[in-house]
């Protein structure tokens, strides 16, 4: 009998694929630069050893937890609703597969990499047992709490994928489920225990969520009172949520890809849909009528359609939430101004979140249809195609930019307030959110430009996604965590036990982030302004054929044994 | 233009406006790039931007190897500081940085025999401070390394 064959074939796949070796090198040597790069400058000196190991496995499995959460989810939010669109899935049910099958080989295709990586990254977490401070039993909890994270992700993004079928809608409903999930809930339980004043979270809040786990792992070691149910408890709960999504999943696919006459929405989507199918108010074609002759792209892209329901909806979402938010929180001993500052950070990090996922869905599609090949064997041309899509982007996002602009505003006047009469506390707290802000201002500016070079490139949207997020935010930490180590290796650590240690962070950090802000957007710019031709005819299989690294060919004749 | 640029211009056609700007790019780019450590990543798009020009255009030329440079470098600028200071350093490394452009263009060849590139002079003074930005980046991290060692915290 054959079980599951697509999970079998995925996985031969995998066990062929470069990338399945070279990634778990990469985590491996992210996670330990990490770690030493945070021992020698936030711990050198200060803290005993024990207490170090304490916070570095605190916040390697935060940042942990954040990758597995919300990368399981994007990576599988789009894996049916694609096949959908496709038509393929289909095809597929003509044979003798099952939904349970289909469902099977995508969830090993599209996390298998992930959690090789994860894997190869977990003895790094170690480093804090043997500082001390981490007991062995600690370790082993959060390792199975970050494979059982990855898992109720990638489930969970299985079945947003199985009743989906628009990637948009796919990958938002993906990502926003698993942070509400993670944190909202948990979130809500912390506010609801301040205002009955009642001490501690109820358990309904946290045990089916993937943070309870988390929580009770990382408060098992600090001595305190602890959570009223055991981590076995919480873990075995998510697991079986987990796979309770996948059954789900299993059950509604067969009959979710199939047309139906009227279309596949749902009734309030079609009423929706139908009243956004209806030529507009004669003010909104008057509106978008001068960009026909300007720069058609853009005409096509101010269509209502084509818009969706954008940042709105989950900007007043934010700000009911901090307002009830702080109606609690303003009674309690809370400090205000690190509430501030986490609070323009949500703000910053959602609104480059959407950015770079439209500055990367409209190329990926475009190419994906063929829209791109028609449009650019017209008198269009490549370069009105990239600037009418980048104009349309900036259109887009100014009123959401000047929205967060405005709550950063409030946040600087509120801690201002908090901070009493002139001092050089306010200028500080005044430069570092000014600093905040040009910082937000320059990664939408090169979000915007890499998104739309990746998502012409790679024609998917999620690994567009990835590459951005990894090349602009992510790439000058792990280069500046890096520099720290070596000079704290250099130095024995005493570099950063002075005053001078944190000047040269943050020399180094501004350094960096000019460096690697200017390389992807000169890169962008390049290819962008030069070759989008080569990069819209170009195919997937020629971008992973081209040899990437030494390690890559080092590896190769392993790569090619045949498995048995 | 030669007879042989001229015959060779018939052979295969080339966007010759598109490779013109790429050239004069890989120029801005090196020029960016000659400022240390903010520089490097426009230095190493310049680098590229002369690779992908020279297969265009069918030009064979590559810059040569630069390590012995950097490693007398190295060498010579942790005494220089010792004794000299930052001006001594400051000399040095802008007489290497001269020496290793000489280099650089003492490898480019009068006749290419490839397709005439207009802007083909710019490029390569681009991949000179592209490379010079490199040279003088890994120098200022030497000299800032071995003054953040040799301190007394």
């Amino acid at each position: 009998m054959n079980f599951l064959p697509v999970a079998q074939r995925e996985l031969r796949v995998l066990a062929r694929l470069p990338a399945t070796y070279s990634s778990r090198i990469y985590s491996a040597a992210l996670v330990s630069a990490i770690s030493l790069g945070m021992l020698y400058a936030g711990f050198s000196g200060r803290l005993s050893a024990g207490s170090a190991g304490q916070g570095l496995f605190l916040i390697v499995s935060l940042l942990a937890g954040m990758y597995v959460l919300i990368g399981g989810a994007f990576a599988t939010a789009d894996c049916l609703s694609q096949e959908k669109r496709e038509g393929t899935l289909g095809l597929l049910f003509l044979t003798d597969l099952r939904g349970y099958d289909v469902i099977a080989g995508k969830l090993i295709s599209r996390t298998g990499t992930m959690a090789y990586s994860l894997l190869a990254a977990l003895p790094a977490l170690g480093l804090g047992v043997l500082l001390g401070g981490v007991s062995g039993r600690e370790l082993l909890h959060m390792a199975v709490a970050l494979l059982n994270g990855l898992f109720f992700a990638a489930s969970f993004g299985i079945l947003v994928s199985a009743v989906s079928r628009r990637e948009r809608r796919a990958l938002s409903l993906g990502a926003l489920g698993v942070l509400a999930l993670t944190v909202f809930v948990p979130v809500s339980g912390w506010w609801l225990s301040l205002y009955w004043k009642s001490g501690a979270v109820h358990p309904w809040f946290l045990i089916w969520s993937p943070a309870g786990a988390f929580l009770q792992t990382l408060t098992a070691g600090s001595g305190g009172p602890g959570l009223s149910f055991s981590f076995l408890q919480s873990a075995g709960v998510t697991h079986l949520l987990a796979w309770s999504f996948l059954l789900a999943a299993g059950l509604i696919l067969p009959h979710a890809w199939r047309e139906r006459p009227g279309g596949n929405a749902s009734a309030f989507s079609r009423a929706l849909s139908k009243r956004n199918g209806r030529p507009g108010p004669v003010a909104a074609r008057v509106r978008r009528r001068p960009w026909l002759d300007d720069n058609p792209v853009i005409w096509v892209a101010e269509r209502r359609e084509e818009k969706g329901l954008g940042i709105g909806p989950l900007l007043l979402v934010f700000a009911v939430t901090c307002a009830a938010g702080w109606g609690i929180v303003r009674h309690t001993a809370a400090p205000p101004l690190p509430l501030h500052l986490a609070i323009a950070l949500v703000l910053h990090l959602g609104l480059m979140f959407f950015l770079l996922l439209q500055a990367c869905r409209a190329p990926a599609e475009d190419r994906r249809t063929g829209v791109l090949e028609l449009l650019l064997t017209t008198p269009i041309g490549s370069e009105v195609y990239v600037r009418g899509r980048l104009l349309s982007l900036k259109r887009r996002f100014i009123r959401p930019l000047v929205l967060v602009l405005a709550a950063d505003l409030g946040l600087v006047l509120s801690g201002w307030w908090q901070l009493g009469m002139w001092n050089w506390e306010i200028f500080l707290w005044i430069a570092g959110f000014t600093a905040l802000i040009l910082k937000l201002l320059v990664d939408l500016y090169t979000l915007s430009w890499v998104g739309f070079w990746q998502g012409l490139k790679t024609g998917d949207a999620g690994v567009a996604m990835r590459k951005a997020f990894f090349h602009v935010l992510l790439l000058r930490w792990v280069v500046l965590l890096g520099i720290v180590a070596v000079l704290g290796l250099l130095t024995g650590g005493r570099l950063f036990q002075s005053p001078a240690g944190i000047v040269v962070m943050l020399a180094g950090y501004l350094a960096v982030f000019v460096a690697t802000t200017v390389d992807c957007c000169a890169a962008a710019m390049r290819e962008l302004s030069d070759d989008v031709r080569r990069l819209a005819l170009a195919s997937q299989d020629e971008e992973a054929a081209r040899p990437q690294i030494v390690i890559r060919r080092t590896l190769r004749p392993a790569c090619t044994r045949s498995p048995g | 233009m030669s007879d042989r640029h001229q015959l060779n211009l018939a052979a295969r056609s080339i966007d010759r406006v598109r490779v013109i700007r790429r050239s004069m790019r890989c120029f801005a780019y090196g020029a960016m790039g000659l400022v240390p450590f903010l520089g490097a990543g426009l230095a190493f798009q310049a680098l590229r931007l002369q690779r992908e020009v020279s297969a265009e255009m069918g030009d064979g030329w590559s810059p040569p190897r630069l390590i012995q440079f950097w490693v007398l470098g190295l060498f010579l600028l942790w005494p220089v500081d010792r004794w000299l200071g930052m001006a001594g350093v400051l000399a040095v490394a802008l007489l290497l940085f001269g020496v290793q452009s000489w280099w650089i263009w003492r490898s480019v060849p009068a006749e290419s025999g490839a397709e005439w590139n207009p802007g083909r002079r710019h490029m390569v003074w681009g991949v000179t401070f592209a490379y010079g930005g490199f040279a003088l980046s890994l120098w200022a991290v030497a000299v800032i390394v071995y003054r953040l060692v040799n301190l007394e915290w």
